[in-house]
């Protein structure tokens, strides 16, 4: 009897990951599941190919790289988000806000570095804002950014009076058309913003906090971590990128509209959970969560090319998504996932 | 002795979150009637009650699934197959006491799916019903193609015409609904359960509810009581699209939230519930009445529900920062 | 091990996505790919639309295609056009979310040397080769004022519930709707303009409560195809069907049960199965290297109206429909 009840005792205390180890390591452990979803979308890239002759094109993969690109860049955010074990749901509206904010500068004739930094200011200051409420606050991150959510939505909109800005200068335009040996200037970027992401989740301080904060807040703050202030910066460099993405997205569409970034807050999270990271946040990988992003707009792409009906390809990403998540839980054995 | 101990139950009622929201309410009410008396004339009031029915209905099942420990946000495609499913089939000729129960199983079946990602797979929540939600959407869009149903059988139609001095049928069976829900959260064995699977699933895994009873209760709830606030939502409104009840399921969750349901599960009242979905309903009412312009009515409804988060959180930060008291997370 | 393995595997397919973007090989060409791209998917407006242009196209020979975003979003429908492009349509025909929006994917489109049509909904006019309209703005827009004026007897408060509020369209029809009441019915009072986003539950709401914020309420318009259904809906409930006047612009099977009942007097629209018909017509007289000329016949369509220096198409005039027609049309 002493056996058994301090054996079960052992695995009542084992349950939940040990967080020193787990930060220690820094990468998911045993995750399979980029792996999974890159074999994934390869099978479907051929048949894609071999059906449509289009699929292979340069022209194909200039014009897929560049949202791709968008929506890569507030996974990124996003990924530190969800790596702190906390979720952002007003990140489509931080990019309306942002937008906005670029239409209104360009409105007042001001050159295009003022724009530019208009429009991230004001992605970092409702980053910040969000920050303050999850960090210092400790407020619940999914409660806090449902209301911030209607909040800028409803700034974005009162400040644009729902119109959208037209008449960009060619400066901000050239972010669209610029390219490097074909590939597009916006795709490079996100390559250098997931470089430096990655730099800083693997080689700094702050993102070991981060990381161990995700993992077990109580442990963390126990061990002196700053636990407020890495949640701030957590949310403000999400703000910040979706300024990025704002202002790439005013770019694309030679516009600016307050609901711009809507569907883009969904495709993040899908994203950054498609790549195998756990919602309820302890690891993260800059690899797995670009894989879930490039993921998600190929096989659009290829599903639009092979004239699948719009309604069709929505609900067959979602079989994708949770074909993933299910494939990469069993892969893992997965003990207790739940959030 | 005794005097101590109620004056300590009286001041735990008013610390409770739900005093809290109805203060909130009452100093909004006062607000109200001060700046735009109309709010209280019994037409409006009436109106009120009537936008609140579906809301309630589904709230409930929302509740259930928030006390688990999990979340759903296909919600809104759930209200929209079943609403399409009830139209088409009651346009059909099928008698009601055919379609409802059809329209029943659909919602039940829906939330089975959801449930039982959740509990056999182990998807996260959030992911699974953000999964199902595009599924079940993109499913429903294709059957319809697009087509919206214009016209509904006429005993739908009659269920949703306001009687009874402005309220309608959907009040009543908001209310009854809510009256089961009480007796089976708080004095039902089920209901308990989702209560202690929700505060710990380890701890209740030990005690001997299994993991799966909670989940597809839960889940499945949900999808009934969606499938009813389907029934009035198309009776209401008197025709169906397919892309209906977009994004309604963040105003579900936003309701149940203000009303004091603890996110990460465990805790929550049907009286909050109530507050909530209250509280939305009114702002929302009285910002028209007040002739605020549509942009502001975002933001002002923002504003308040970050303000019902505060709220909520205030017994803990006035520990934190008022009392020096270390408070993990 | 296994996550060296992984992140390796996943590199390879970044590199892969890289090369892919650098590589060679031309777009397979399409010569009778006609595209057509709705603002969105799933209203019966655009089905009706698509399917006039769907038999039209086959009859004169061209391969039809059909396809948009999910919702009426200018982005969406960038990634669907962008998407599109790849295939090398022979024309490309888009009725447009949001004007400017829209305008650097078409031009990218022109660039490739894929004509580019608008119907419904225009863009920048330097982003397109023709845009066929089916009214012109200020005649519908003043036509439908006129509707609501009649009823109220050019005096009163009256709403307007619009589908989104970023539509060019519909803010340009606003526009001469405003207008006109400004000019001719200086009595009649604007008292708010709300958004219904193509939803009927959405609309339903906003008018119930304009119903309750404005008790001496006359009139409404319902400024895309959602709101008035949702209109008369709401004030069938409210009791007050028949005593307020609702104008504006939905389709006949939508309207059917409200104009039957009295509730409504007239609707307005155009038919949009005429309207995909002449967008097909236009298509292929691009790729016969025709111009279209003012006053033209065209079959199944009528007389059309041509601007060759706006490069723009009129259908026709507003159709109106009443108790007395509504049999004679199903979409």
């Amino acid at each position: 009897m002493t056996s058994s009840s301090s054996a079960s005792l052992d695995t009542f205390h084992n349950s939940p990951p040990r967080f020193v180890q787990q930060i220690s390591r820094l990468s998911l452990t045993g995750n399979l599941q980029p792996c999974v979803v890159t074999l994934l979308v390869l099978f479907f890239c051929i048949y894609a190919g071999y059906r449509s002759g289009d699929f292979w094109s340069t022209l194909n993969w200039q014009l897929v790289v560049q949202p791709l690109a968008e929506a890569g860049i507030v996974s990124l955010g996003m990924m530190f988000v969800i790596a702190s074990g906390g979720i952002d749901l007003s990140a489509g509206a931080i990019i309306g806000v942002a937008a906005v904010t670029a239409g209104i500068a360009a409105h007042h004739k001001l050159p295009v570095p003022a724009i530019e930094a208009a429009a991230l200011s004001a992605g970092l200051l409702c980053g910040a804002f969000n920050g303050i409420l999850i960090g210092v606050l400790r407020l619940s991150s999914i409660l806090v950014t449902l209301g911030s959510m209607i909040l800028y939505s409803g700034i974005a909109m009162a400040l644009s009076d729902g119109n959208s800005f037209a008449g960009f200068p060619e400066g901000l335009l050239w972010w669209n058309d610029a390219a490097l040996l074909g590939i597009p200037l916006e795709f490079l970027l996100f390559l250098t913003t997931a470089a430096v992401a990655a730099a800083f989740l693997r080689y700094s301080v702050w993102g070991h906090y981060v990381l161990a904060i995700g993992s077990n807040r109580v442990a963390a703050r126990y061990s002196g971590y700053p636990v407020a202030l890495t949640l701030f910066g957590v949310y403000t460099l999400q703000g910040l990128l979706c300024g990025m993405t704002g202002i790439l997205l005013v770019a694309r569409l030679a516009s600016a509209r307050a609901d711009m970034g809507q569907g883009l807050m969904l495709m993040a999270i899908a994203s950054v959970v498609l790549g195998g990271a756990p919602i309820v946040g302890g690891s993260a990988s800059v690899i797995a969560t670009v894989v879930g992003v490039a993921a998600f707009y190929i096989v659009q792409d290829g599903l639009l090319l092979l004239d699948v009906p719009p309604f069709v390809q929505h609900a067959l990403t979602s079989v994708l998504l949770l074909a993933s998540v299910a494939v990469g839980n069993l892969l893992r054995g997965n003990r207790e996932g739940r959030r | 002795m005794n005097s101590s101990s109620r004056l300590l139950r009286v001041r735990e009622r008013f610390h409770r979150h739900e005093t809290k929201l109805a203060s909130l309410l009452l100093v909004l009410g006062i607000a109200v009637a001060v700046a735009a008396p109309r709010f209280f004339a019994t037409v409006n009031l009436a109106l009120l009650a009537r936008s609140m029915g579906v809301l309630l209905i589904v709230s409930v099942g929302m509740l259930n699934v928030i006390l688990a420990g999990g979340i759903d946000v296909s919600a809104g495609a759930i209200l929209a197959v079943v609403s399409v499913v009830l139209v088409r089939l009651g346009n059909h000729g099928l008698t009601a006491s055919t379609v409802l129960p059809l329209g029943l199983l659909t919602g039940a079946a829906l939330g089975a799916v959801n449930a039982a990602l959740i509990a056999e797979l182990r998807i996260p929540p959030i992911v699974a019903t953000l999964g199902t939600a595009g599924l079940f959407r993109g499913l429903l869009l294709e059957w319809t193609q697009g087509e919206w149903e214009s016209s509904i059988p006429a005993w739908l139609n009659a269920v949703g015409s306001p009687r009874w001095g402005g309220l309608d049928a959907s009040v009543l069976a908001a209310g009854l609904l809510m009256l089961v829900a009480a007796l089976i959260l708080h004095r039902t064995q089920i209901g308990r359960a989702l209560f202690r699977f929700g505060d710990s699933p380890l701890a209740a895994m030990r005690t001997g509810i299994s993991s799966r009873q909670p989940i597809y209760f839960a889940y499945i709830s949900l999808g009934v009581l969606t499938a009813i606030g389907a029934v009035f939502y198309a009776a209401q409104l008197g025709a169906v699209q397919g892309n209906a009840a977009n994004g309604y399921e963040l105003t579900v969750i936003a309701a149940v939230v203000l009303g004091g349901a603890d996110i990460l599960g465990g805790r929550g009242s049907l009286l909050g519930t109530f507050l909530g979905v209250l509280l939305l309903c009114s702002l929302q009412q009285a910002l028209v009445l007040l002739h605020v312009a549509v942009f502001w009515q975002n933001i002002v409804t923002g504003a308040i529900v970050l303000l019902g988060v505060i709220l909520s959180a205030a017994p803990r930060l006035h520990r934190k920062f008022v009392l020096q008291q270390s408070s993990p997370a | 091990m296994k996550n060296r393995h992984c992140h390796v595997l996943a590199s390879l397919m970044l590199l892969a996505l890289l090369l892919a973007t650098a590589c060679s090989r031309l777009p397979r060409n399409s010569k009778t790919l006609f595209v057509m791209v709705p603002k969105l998917v799933g209203i019966p407006y655009f089905n009706s639309a698509r399917d006039g242009a769907s038999q039209e196209a086959s009859r004169l020979g061209l391969h039809f295609f059909y396809t948009g975003p999910t919702e009426a979003d200018a982005s969406l429908q960038v990634d669907v056009i962008a998407g599109l492009l790849a295939r090398h349509p022979a024309v490309l025909a888009v009725s447009c979310d949001d004007a400017n929006a829209l305008a650097p994917v078409l031009r990218r489109a022109r660039r490739y040397g894929i004509p580019v049509l608008t119907w419904d909904a225009d863009a920048q006019p330097d982003s397109r080769d023709w845009f066929v309209s089916q009214v012109e703005d200020e005649t519908l827009g003043r036509h439908v004022m006129d509707v609501l004026a009649e009823q109220l007897g050019g005096r009163g408060q009256y709403a307007i519930v619009t589908g989104s509020l970023t539509a060019s369209n519909l803010n340009a029809w606003l526009y001469w709707m405003k207008k006109q009441q400004q000019e001719k019915y200086p009595e009649m009072q604007l008292v708010a303009v709300v958004a219904g986003n193509d939803d009927q539950q959405q609309a339903f709401v906003q008018a119930q409560s304009l119903l309750q914020a404005y008790p001496v309420l006359r009139g409404f318009i319902g400024n895309s195809s959602a709101a008035p259904p949702a209109i008369a809906r709401a004030i069938e409930q409210a009791g007050l069907a028949g005593k307020i006047a609702i104008a504006g612009l939905s389709t006949p099977n939508l309207m059917r049960q409200y104009i039957e009942n009295k509730t409504v007097k007239t609707i307005t629209l155009w038919d949009p199965g005429k309207l995909g018909r002449l967008t097909a017509a236009v298509g292929a007289m691009i790729l016969r290297h025709e111009t279209p000329r003012d006053g033209m016949d065209v079959p199944g369509v009528g007389r059309i109206r041509v601007f060759p220096e706006a490069r723009k198409i009129v259908m026709g005039t507003p159709l109106d429909f009443t108790r007395e027609n509504i049999g004679q049309y199903w979409f």
